[in-house]
């Protein structure tokens, strides 16, 4: 079953989220890998992005949020 | 103490605030005169022309609500920009827009002061 990965981060997020938001700025960043629910936290999202990556080497999708916010605001 | 220096600003004829910033386009360095937007909950918001000089971040996306309530997926890249000489590298999202952005990111660190009133605005790193 392919679930939408999307969705899939943001359930990790939201359990997540209590625990970032005690360690963390509301604007700083977290790269979620969603099919092992890990996850990284940096102020820049591509550095969380390049640790995420090499951690995860074969994944193809990373999905961004900050400590704040599932989603972005424009 | 910490020093603080003065980085450029200034209003638009609308009371838009702007700033400039050093990015990197190609192998040039470009000033780009970027609209100061707290409503951006990022760093650096440029239109879809620049895209073609920075580099995506493979598999990297995020969700974003737009002005009208719509939800969009926007794809991560990592651009350089020139802050007072120093050089960083900076988040970069692109999207149908004509103006570039700088967000609450790139503000955090630093003091704006916005007085519509007077007139006046200060951007201090």
């Amino acid at each position: 079953m392919n679930i939408n990965p999307i969705l899939q981060a943001e359930k990790i997020y939201n359990n997540i989220k209590p625990q970032l938001v005690k360690r963390y700025r509301s604007i700083d960043y977290v790269v979620i890998e969603p099919s092992s629910g890990d996850y990284y936290v940096d102020n820049f999202a591509w550095r969380a992005g390049e640790l995420a990556k090499q951690n995860h080497p074969e994944a193809e999708n990373f999905i961004v949020a900050t400590v704040g916010s599932f989603y972005g605001r424009i | 103490m910490a020093e603080f220096k003065n980085l450029p600003a200034y209003y638009d004829p609308f009371f838009c605030p702007h700033t400039i910033i050093e990015c990197k386009l190609g192998i040039n360095w470009v000033p780009l005169d970027c609209l100061i937007d707290t409503g951006f909950a990022g760093f650096l918001l440029l239109p879809k022309t620049y895209q073609k000089y920075f580099d995506k971040i493979s598999g990297l996306e995020r969700s974003y609500i737009v002005g009208n309530g719509e939800v969009i997926k926007l794809s991560n890249y990592k651009g350089e920009i020139k802050i007072l000489n120093k050089k960083l590298t900076v988040d970069v999202i692109f999207s149908r827009i004509h103006q570039p952005l700088v967000g609450i990111n790139y503000l955090i660190d630093k003091h704006l002061d916005l007085n519509f009133l007077y007139k006046q605005i200060n951007l201090w790193n």
